[in-house]
């Protein structure tokens, strides 16, 4: 267990390495002098010579990439073009937000699918299971960005029940803050919470075939300790992998969704930047999302061994 | 006779006809805008603004009185090629460098799956987002966007099909015949691929026309004045108040879309699954 | 909760403990999948249910639990469980009766206990649903059960997965926790198939200690006759859905009555007459010090990684014509010798010599000449095709290096070679799913005689067919074998089978030869305690005439070693001590020993 935790723990290295190495090269890609790239074309000559030399631009590419690690190690990731104040800070700040949409999202998610997936499974081939698989193959098929607009236009326009624009801190006002989280969770969470369903229940499908489940019905199990004792945990496991990978989209939709409801988080700071050609902050957002994705699954796989102790690296 | 009309019956079963007739209809609505639309898509008209759905103009018109139906129409055809070259992209070069990956193994192997999984850790549409900050919003960059950030799945794939097969014993069998490793790699490698490329392959379709629409919906994506379904629906969103049908029909058009991928995907899968389980 | 508690005791003791009647199973409204099945198990006795595969036998196991697969129901007849109606008992009462009533235990060891909980807690809990025990007392006999059934160190067993056991030991701790509850009856489907010749004997000895203890009936499901011959007191065959023929083992064993028991006995693999007498002249291969090491990559990126020898130090011949039969459990290192042969595995040292060239330096066309010289037939009929070829093409594929050989002879050959093993050259243009097991390992075997081998090597060619179908695919080998004329190096794990096909066997375990020679000798004056052992283990049956056949238990004891030899070191696990050497006992017979006493002080 120590030792599978741990060799998980160095696999992880050389990717988030590579994922550094890409985003520098990505920075390198863009056309025009680095260092202009930087601080934008039109700062001060004596800056865009201090940044040059902070990025050691003169030398070799390899030791621009070690230096550039070696500022990202101290956190140094630049200051933003736009408004001047570090990337790491006002990365930070708006990281609060797009947590609370994701997390509550993915908790949601996971409350209504693991057991409506189970349902599904246990209620196979009923009207029940195909209504339900109905229901998935609609919500997997509504881009979160279009549900996000008909949420906007049913609850903010048409009946004026919720606000449409705008945040407030659940840290400030809990009410308030959840008002205005409701629908960009709701937005984002009907497709992934649609997949999730259905991976649950082939997941489960494929348990209930096996023969320990037979074996434990042998046993004078009840129907619902079958399925929980024995089924749940098993069929949880592959889908424990799937909420790893989930978290990815979930980062990817928050980044649209946040444009939709004018949310000041991590995705709408990223592609704001974008259209500001603010390059740190592109940089920096992208390397802070694909560290936490890379994060969060090694989480998952370091959890997995609960639910199949027979995994084995 | 009796295998083949066998081996087509899947295409008859509900999920199948729904999906195709979906795709049928946007493929048709494509059609329509690649030969002729009611009105052109791209002329203003500032006495036909933000009009509701009427004779003259089906699904109404936007804010500069363009004709919905017809930016809808020609959108349909950027939002197909754009996933299919897409696809295209991701399958040629994935296939290519999973099948040596998985097939020359050692040091090769673990350099492209290191690359692999540092590619897949960003998000796809993030992966595209930051391609396209640096090349800027272009209608084939769209694609290579999209392609650089599917190619990992279809990497994989392929290795671990490359990696199964080399182990079955109708792959030792044929090495046992004298056959060369080239031989072997084409006639049962290959073929063992086709199966799950094509899964995923459809799977991928959907994924690329999301995140097309979504990159067209912050702007980034085929650049403007082309129409696109995500371009119409970000416009829309100003106007939810006054025009609310204009947030309605870009985004059922991608939803259509979607359920048409969807359905088949899965009637496609529950076909080819029995011979995938003998991988 | 009438039934069982209203009946009285001495009727009791008289019932049958079940009494299937007339039981009629069904998939929907297809055709039965069993009919009008009738099947009466008296209290305490081993009951044997035979049948091959598609029988239905498992079926009727499952009917009795009500643990049919979805889509199956019981349609007609009754099952009554010691007097009490059993299709028509509402579920929570059937609930009741599975587990401290009527047991189960299944095929699979690794499959039948759930991965995700400790071996404890599945034990505990049946006992704790259907008793008022306490959890101090159930974990005691918890222990007591595992130590019955002699897993080592119970205490930790509670506390581990069932992954970090051996399938035999599986095995032994799922009858632990089906029989601690004390089941009236017992069924057994294929507990044992999927386990070695010797932890087989072992784990099913066990479970008929435990079973006498008890007073517990069993039904024992099985596709082996000799299981049933050695251990139960009545059997019962199968055979698609219908019972064929129900009595005494002994009656039906000796005096078949219907044809189709009587063809299922004609089926068990025996001697044949003659020995293949002596071979003689240049073998066709020649193994010499052969060794297969694989590595296993370390846990940890700086450790070394760990090698393990899959063979060590192999020496022995294939004589032209001649059938070796190479015998051993799993892990021997009888399928890696196969590949080694093939040149399919990982590098080997030694040397081995086809027609005196050793085959490790040979390459291009000449290698591909050799190859064809060497066919091999897999034991998987469902994996060594390829799914996505059609058998014409699978067969066809041998012939693309045979110079000079057209399109025109190419399917002509492919036609002759089809047809030669009972297979229409019309379907070369079906695909193997198309198939039945036997057909497709007849594909299999067609592959490997097109190009007119010298040597054919089977890999447990018939390990995975059914009797009635491992006996013609066997006739149809040594046929072929007479006709073509190629040497047999045949590998399996099945002893019967070995002694219908062998002229020669070669006994290997654990990566090592402990005994070759003529198939009589080995056989019947086997030397080593490794081939005593595997022979004591499995029942044999021998024909009698008119059809029937009789148990022959062998109580082999090896022979005290020759003066100035010690049994066997790599036997008793310690290949470190003394050293190693074969003994010829008699002309060709070759026995390994550990070297003298002086060498070992």
């Amino acid at each position: 267990m120590l030792t599978y935790t741990f060799k998980r723990l160095l696999m992880t290295v050389p990717t988030l390495v590579i994922v550094a190495m890409l985003v520098f090269a990505l920075m390198r890609l863009v056309p025009g002098d680095p260092a202009a790239v930087m601080v934008g074309d039109l700062a001060d000559p004596h800056v865009l010579e201090e940044v040059r030399r902070n990025l050691a631009l003169d030398e070799p590419l390899l030791v621009q990439f070690g230096t550039w690690l070696g500022n990202l190690a101290k956190g140094d990731l630049g200051h933003s073009i736009m408004t001047g104040e570090p990337v790491l800070e006002a990365m930070l700040r708006r990281f609060g937000v797009t947590a609370q949409v994701v997390l509550f999202s993915i908790v949601l998610a996971v409350l209504v699918a693991i057991p409506a997936g189970l349902l599904a499974a246990w209620r196979q081939n009923t009207r029940l299971d195909l209504a339900m698989m109905f229901a998935v193959i609609l919500c997997v098929s509504v881009p979160s960005f279009w549900m996000g607009i008909l949420l906007i236009l049913l609850f903010g326009v048409q009946l004026g029940w919720l606000p449409t624009i705008g945040y407030v801190s659940i840290t400030e006002d809990f009410a308030a803050g959840i008002r205005y989280l409701a629908l960009p969770v709701l937005a984002l969470l009907l497709g992934e919470m649609a997949s999730l369903t259905r991976m649950m229940r082939s997941s489960t499908l494929e348990v209930l075939r096996l023969e320990y489940i037979t074996h434990a019905r042998a046993k004078g199990l009840p129907e619902h300790l079958v399925l929980l004792r024995h089924a749940l945990p098993n069929a949880f496991a592959p889908v424990l992998t799937l909420l790893g990978l989930m978290l990815g989209s979930l980062l990817g939709g928050a980044v649209v969704i946040e444009t939709v409801f004018t949310l000041p988080g991590l995705g709408r700071f990223l592609v704001d930047g974008i259209y500001a050609r603010d390059y740190p902050v592109v940089q920096g957002t992208l390397l802070l999302v694909a560290g936490l994705y890379v994060l969060a699954n090694l989480v998952v796989d370091v959890l997995y061994p609960l639910f199949d102790p027979r995994v084995r690296l | 006779m009796r295998r083949r009309r066998e081996s087509f019956a899947w295409l008859a079963r509900p999920n199948a006809v729904v999906g195709l007739s979906l795709l049928g209809v946007i493929g048709l609505l494509a059609i329509i805008g690649a030969a002729a639309t009611p009105y052109d898509p791209l002329v203003l008209s500032y006495e036909d603004r933000l009009e509701a759905p009427s004779r003259e103009h089906w699904l109404g018109t936007d804010q500069f009185g363009r004709d919905t139906f017809s930016r809808l129409a020609v959108a349909a055809g950027t939002s197909l090629t754009v996933s299919v070259l897409t696809v295209a992209f991701a399958l040629v070069t994935g296939t290519l460098v999973g099948a040596v990956a998985g097939y020359v193994g050692g040091w090769c192997d673990r350099i492209v799956m290191m690359l692999v999984e540092a590619l897949m850790a960003f998000p796809g549409i993030l992966l595209a987002l930051g391609i396209m900050a640096v090349i800027g919003p272009r209608r084939y960059g769209v694609v290579l966007a999209l392609g650089l950030a599917y190619a990992p799945n279809v990497v994989r794939v392929v290795r671990g099909v490359v990696l199964s097969v080399r182990e079955k014993e109708f792959v030792e069998a044929s090495r046992a015949l004298g056959n060369s490793g080239a031989y072997t790699v084409l006639s049962h490698v290959v073929p063992a691929c086709i199966s799950p490329l094509t899964v995923i392959g459809t799977a991928m379709f959907g994924g690329a026309l999301l995140t097309e629409s979504a990159l067209s919906f912050l702007g980034l994506g085929v650049p403007p004045p082309a129409p696109t379904w995500g371009g119409m629906l970000s416009d829309a969103t100003l106007y939810m108040s006054v025009a609310p049908w204009l947030s309605v029909f870009p985004g059922l058009a991608i939803s259509a879309t979607l359920l048409g991928v969807n359905l088949f995907g899965d009637a496609l899968r529950d076909r080819l699954d029995p011979r995938m389980r003998g991988l | 909760m009438s039934g069982v508690a209203a009946i009285p005791a001495q009727a009791a003791a008289t019932l049958p403990v079940l009494a299937i009647d007339g039981l009629t199973v069904r998939f929907g409204r297809s055709a039965p999948a069993i009919e009008r099945a009738d099947l009466e198990i008296r209290a305490g006795e081993v009951h044997g249910l035979v049948g091959e595969s598609g029988s239905g036998k498992t079926m009727l196991a499952r009917a009795v639990l009500r643990l049919l697969p979805p889509g199956a129901a019981v349609s007609a007849g009754s099952i009554r469980f010691q007097g009490q109606e059993l299709t028509t008992l509402p579920d929570a009462a059937m609930r009741k009766l599975r587990g401290p009533r009527i047991g189960m235990v299944f095929q699979e060891p690794m499959m039948s206990l759930n991965p995700a909980l400790r071996i404890g807690a599945q034990m505990a809990e049946a006992m704790r649903l259907h008793t008022t025990l306490g959890g101090d007392e159930i974990r005691r006999r918890s222990l007591e059960m595992l130590e019955r059934v002699r897993m080592p160190d119970p205490e930790r067993c509670l506390a581990s997965y069932p992954h970090e056991f051996s399938g035999g030991m599986r095995q032994r701790i799922m009858l632990a926790s089906v029989l601690m509850l004390r089941p009236a009856l017992l069924l057994a489907d294929e507990p044992t198939t999927a386990l070695d010749v010797l932890i087989q004997q072992e784990v099913i000895e066990i479970m008929l200690e435990i079973v006498r203890d008890f007073g517990t009936a069993v039904l024992l499901i099985t596709h082996d006759l000799g299981l049933v011959a050695r251990y139960a007191g009545r059997m019962t065959v199968m055979r698609k859905g219908t019972i064929v023929e129900t009595g005494e083992v002994e009656r039906i064993m000796s005096a078949p009555r219907e044809p189709y028991t009587r063809s299922l006995i004609a089926a068990l693999p025996g001697r044949r007459a003659g020995t293949g007498g002596t071979i003689g002249g240049n073998p066709l291969v020649s193994v010499r010090n052969l060794s297969v090491s694989f590595t296993k990559p370390a846990r940890l990126p700086w450790r070394k990684p760990t090698r393990f020898k899959a063979l060590d130090d192999i020496s022995f011949d294939v004589m032209r014509n001649e059938t070796l039969a190479v015998v051993g459990e799993s892990g021997s290192g009888k399928t890696t010798l196969g590949r080694a042969l093939l040149k399919l595995g990982p590098a080997v040292e030694g040397r081995i010599l086809l027609d005196g060239q050793d085959i490790a330096g040979v390459r291009g066309d000449e290698e591909r000449r050799m190859r064809r010289r060497m066919q091999v037939v897999f034991q998987d009929p469902y994996a060594s095709l390829d799914p996505r070829q059609t058998i014409g093409r699978i067969v066809a594929e041998g012939l693309r290096h045979v110079p000079g050989v057209g399109r025109a002879e190419r399917r002509e050959k492919v036609a002759a070679a089809l047809s030669e093993v009972g297979i229409d050259p019309a379907w070369s243009d079906r695909y193997p799913h198309e198939l039945s097991g036997g057909q497709r390992q007849r594909v299999g075997i067609a592959r490997a005689i097109v190009t007119e081998p010298e040597l054919v090597i089977a890999d447990e060619a018939v390990s995975a067919l059914d009797l009635t179908v491992q006996a013609q695919v066997l006739d149809l080998l040594q046929r072929l074998k007479g006709r073509i004329g190629f040497s047999c190096l045949f590998i399996t794990h099945d002893l019967g089978v070995v002694e219908q096909v062998a002229d020669r066997i070669l006994v290997l375990y654990r990566g090592r030869i402990v005994e070759i020679g003529m198939r009589d000798a080995v056989l019947d004056a086997p030397h080593h305690p490794y081939t005593c052992a595997l022979l004591n283990a499995v029942p044999s049956l021998v024909p009698t005439g008119s059809g029937g056949c009789a148990l022959r238990e062998r109580h082999c004891e090896p022979p005290p070693p020759p003066p100035g030899l010690v049994e066997d070191p790599h036997w008793r696990g310690d290949d470190d001590g003394v050293g190693r050497t074969f003994f010829e006992i008699a002309p060709g017979h070759l026995v390994a020993y550990g070297s003298s006493r002086d060498r070992e002080t």
